[in-house]
């Protein structure tokens, strides 16, 4: 038997020191007794592995599971640290606040505004309906594909599709009445 | 309070704490020492224990077979005990262990206590996927299959990590001239 050989059949016989095929394991050990190099390994190896095991399976102290077992409790019930919370951001953040109610108070009005109007006739009337909002400038109204759209008005770029995505009813109500104005 | 895995795991999702924790005293020293002989250091193996447990709390519903709590579990620890491993700050390459030397010839052998200890390095200074696997297999006793099913990896992988994790440690002992 080769060293390369042995090592490919060496893994159970450091797990258990026996094979379950005698014939093999008469090999492995012939060949433990012919090569030093291969035995020094092996016995390094197996020697090693045993004092370890010895060592990670010792006895621990009661205690030390049931601090285990006290601290997963606890943090389980603790809520975690990282966690968003809205009390913290009233306490360590005021400016944060401000500008949130600030750009929350911004949205409501711009969005109740549109939201208000639905009754558009004509493709102008929605442009000067744009015009006199908060959007003035920032975007225009377009058809695309006999679809009405939104529009940057410094590059032409069309908003993104999704941005259309829980606009309140009325809203798609606008965009309907443009659609068969166009 | 008594009743198998399953027992408690029905117990707990109808709101019965106590069974969680009986499940955690049934298994906790099991888990221990699975992560200990991967990670061998007690407070990370603790760390790592606790932090399985609270992952099984927060994803209990997931599993599907309750009866196969126990493999569940183990998945979890091993799975957390190897990213431990992978991402461990003092991690000592094998170039470097080798270069650190023992101090010692071949001819002046090492006792018993010390062989552990290289060997205890030489294993960490394994690539990971070789470290596990040699750990489970021969501080643990699991067989490839097992070993594959925890690691969600091929049984052939798992042999091929063990073969070269060996060949690794091997190397080690021949370079620096171990034995007993």
């Amino acid at each position: 038997m080769k060293c390369k050989e042995f090592w490919e059949l060496a893994s159970s016989y450091l797990v258990d020191e026996e094979c379950h095929d005698p014939e093999i394991q008469g090999s492995l050990e012939d060949h433990l007794k012919k090569c030093a190099s291969c035995r020094r390994e092996f016995e390094t190896i197996k020697h090693g592995m045993r004092q370890l095991c010895e060592e990670v399976g010792e006895e621990m102290d009661p205690y030390f599971f049931l601090d285990i077992r006290k601290q997963v409790e606890s943090r389980i019930k603790t809520p975690r640290q990282n966690r968003f919370s809205f009390k913290d951001l009233i306490l360590w953040r005021p400016a944060w606040v401000g500008a949130l109610v600030a750009v929350a108070a911004a949205l409501f009005l711009v969005l109740g505004n549109f939201s208000s109007k639905t009754d558009f006739t004509s493709v102008e009337e929605i442009t000067d309906f744009f015009d006199q909002s908060a959007f003035s400038g920032l975007y225009t109204v377009s058809l695309w594909d006999g679809s009405p759209a939104l529009s940057g008005a410094s590059n032409g770029d069309l908003m993104d599709p999704d941005l259309f995505r829980g606009v309140p009813e009325s809203w798609s109500a606008v965009l309907e009445q443009v659609e068969q104005q166009g | 309070m008594t009743g198998n895995d399953s027992d408690l795991i029905k117990a707990w999702l109808e709101g019965d704490e106590g069974a969680f924790v009986a499940l955690m005293k049934r298994h906790q020293e099991q888990v221990f020492r699975l992560v200990r002989s991967m990670v061998f250091d007690i407070e990370d193996a603790k760390d790592i224990t606790q932090r399985a447990f609270i992952k099984v709390f927060n994803n209990i519903g997931r599993l599907r077979k309750k009866d196969s709590f126990k493999s569940w579990l183990f998945k979890i620890a091993v799975n957390l005990a190897r990213d431990h491993l992978r991402t461990r700050k003092n991690h000592l390459t094998l170039e470097a262990w080798m270069e650190k030397g023992t101090g010692n010839t071949p001819e002046k052998r090492l006792i018993s206590r010390e062989i552990k200890e290289h060997i205890k390095e030489a294993l960490l200074s394994l690539p990971p996927r070789q470290q596990v696997v040699v750990s489970l297999r021969l501080l643990n006793g699991l067989s490839f299959k097992e070993i594959a099913d925890y690691l969600e990896i091929k049984e052939k992988t798992a042999r091929t990590n063990f073969h070269f994790g060996i060949k690794g440690l091997r190397n080690l002992i021949a370079q620096r001239g171990l034995g007993p």
